[in-house]
């Protein structure tokens, strides 16, 4: 367990200095989609290992892929096509 | 591996956990609507912006989820509870160095005479670095009153709270989480 | 921390004043958005901070006696939350036990809510008083009138964070309301908390026209005034089982 939680720490931390290494040596949008993409990666791990997700009842596992699931949609959509006309 | 004790966290505090990580949601698609309506200013105000000072505050908080993790793992456990404290402490130190490096970055922001009213992309920096910021602190005093409340315990080897340790310890996973998606918005798109 | 439970004496006369003063926040919740949003067209969309004077001006003068109604009724409603709030108050104690410092923050902050925002309405109606005056001087108003109801986040933040710590504090069997409704309201007060900043902006999601300083506050509210109308509707139901035990 103890192990995990540091292997999870230590993934983490070097995809941060990845997004960061990343970032500074390349241009474009798919470099932003990609630097988003491990974002919500890392969102990922830190629910299902630090907050133990992974061990929940599979309605709470089920709701929390769900909001990972639109939150990451919705933020690389925008990422992507805004600006679009608001409805209204 | 394998009898780990089953989670604890009541249901209820993922309505707080959920609700908030709906809202930041909400924030970053507004933040990126408003960047793809201007997007060269906030290109230019976002280039102002130190990454190290952003990724030293990520590898910051990634430290501070890694020892609340350990430290509520180490509470399953009766002969390991002690160890549960220096943890705490490790995680509010953390903590503290993170609004040390924010506070040092607004003061530079404001010492170039940039704030919030400066222009689109500070307002979003300033409102979501300051809301995540209010968060945090928030989740600082909850994790000072765990560990307030774990000294006590372990002193009269009494029943310590599920629900002080579990809303403290998923309301500061959340606030790493939060920060982890708040970093590359800000700091990194370009 | 008594282990006897305080003697329930919900009596049945009791019961329907109780009922009847819930279904008093329904005035405030239903009647202030339909009054001031929607008849004197507050909300359709809300003017915006950076609005010229002239701007300000031709929308009290269009607005017209129908804004006026609308700024009545809403004037007439907001009281409602006043015996909802005794309501909560009394369940609260019963939540809290002998020295309920909670439930007294709670009725405090409600008070003081139902006074801010009439204050806020009474500033608008200032403006449709003498919709001919110097428009500098109804931008003016109509800039108190907003600001006095969106900013003053303070006691509804501290209103929600009383009514979550009275729930999650309660250690009865059964509990007076399921511990996610304190949850939800400490979420509520958290995400109340932007308001403050609408002091800054002219223009933006956290101006007062905003989607974070006003639309997500106020949805918020109406979800937690939902849930707490629902809840303490079923409290005072159990409670009177308990009495007729």
């Amino acid at each position: 367990m103890t192990r995990l939680f540091f292997l999870t720490w230590l993934f983490l931390s070097l995809a941060s200095l990845l997004s960061w290494w990343l970032d500074a040596s390349m241009q474009g949008v798919w470099v932003g989609t990609a630097v988003l993409f491990v974002a919500f990666f890392k969102a990922r791990m830190v629910l299902m290992v630090f907050m133990e997700v992974r061990d929940a009842t599979p309605l709470l596992r089920w709701v929390c892929e769900a909001w990972l699931g639109i939150a990451c949609t919705a933020v690389i959509a925008t990422y992507w096509f805004a600006p679009f006309s608001l409805p209204g | 591996m394998g009898e780990r004790a089953p989670n604890q966290v009541e249901a209820g505090v993922w309505v707080v956990v959920l609700g908030e990580l709906s809202v930041f949601t909400l924030f970053f698609t507004t933040f990126l609507y408003y960047r793809a309506l201007s997007i060269d200013l906030f290109h230019a105000s976002s280039a102002t912006l130190s990454q190290t000072l952003g990724l030293l505050n990520t590898l910051i908080l990634l430290g501070s989820s890694w020892f609340v993790a350990t430290a509520v793992n180490a509470l399953r456990e009766v002969d390991r509870r002690r160890r549960a404290l220096p943890h705490l402490a490790g995680a509010l130190c953390c903590g503290a160095a993170f609004v040390a490096v924010k506070v040092f970055e607004y003061g530079r922001a404001f010492r170039e005479g940039v704030n919030v009213l400066t222009d689109e992309f500070y307002m979003f920096y300033f409102m979501l670095t300051g809301i995540h910021l209010l968060h945090l602190v928030v989740g600082m005093a909850l994790l000072g009153a765990m560990a307030l409340h774990l000294r006590s315990a372990l002193a009269t080897d009494a029943e310590v709270s599920e629900t002080l340790v579990g809303f403290s310890s998923c309301f500061w996973h959340m606030l790493d989480l939060v920060w982890i998606i708040l970093f590359p918005l800000l700091y990194l798109l370009h | 921390m008594s282990t006897t439970q305080p003697a329930s004496n919900l009596c049945p006369r009791q019961r329907s004043s109780h009922r009847i003063a819930v279904w008093c926040g329904t005035l405030f919740t239903i009647g202030l958005p339909l009054g001031w949003g929607i008849l004197a067209s507050f909300l359709l969309p809300p003017i915006s901070p950076s609005a010229t004077p002239q701007e300000v001006a031709a929308f009290v003068t269009e607005g017209g006696i129908l804004q006026k109604l609308g700024l009545m009724m809403a004037l007439a409603c907001v009281g409602g939350l006043l015996p909802m709030s005794a309501v909560l108050g009394d369940q609260m104690r019963r939540m809290e036990g002998a020295r309920p410092i909670w439930a007294q923050t709670q009725l405090a902050c409600a008070t003081l809510t139902v006074w801010l925002v009439s204050a806020a309405l009474v500033f608008f109606a200032a403006a449709a008083f003498r919709a001919d005056r110097n428009p500098e001087l109804i931008q003016l108003l109509n800039d108190l009138g907003w600001l006095t109801f969106i900013t003053p986040v303070s006691m509804i933040v501290f209103w929600m964070c009383a009514v979550g710590a009275a729930i999650l504090s309660d250690r009865g069997e059964p509990s007076v309301m399921p511990r996610w409704v304190g949850y939800l309201s400490i979420w509520a007060a958290l995400l109340s908390a932007p308001g403050f900043a609408a002091v800054l902006f002219h223009n933006g999601p956290f101006a007062w026209s905003g989607l974070l300083a006003l639309w997500i506050p106020l949805l918020i509210f109406i979800v937690w005034w939902i849930t707490l109308t629902v809840y303490l509707l079923k409290a005072i139901r159990e409670e009177a089982g308990i009495s007729e035990r």
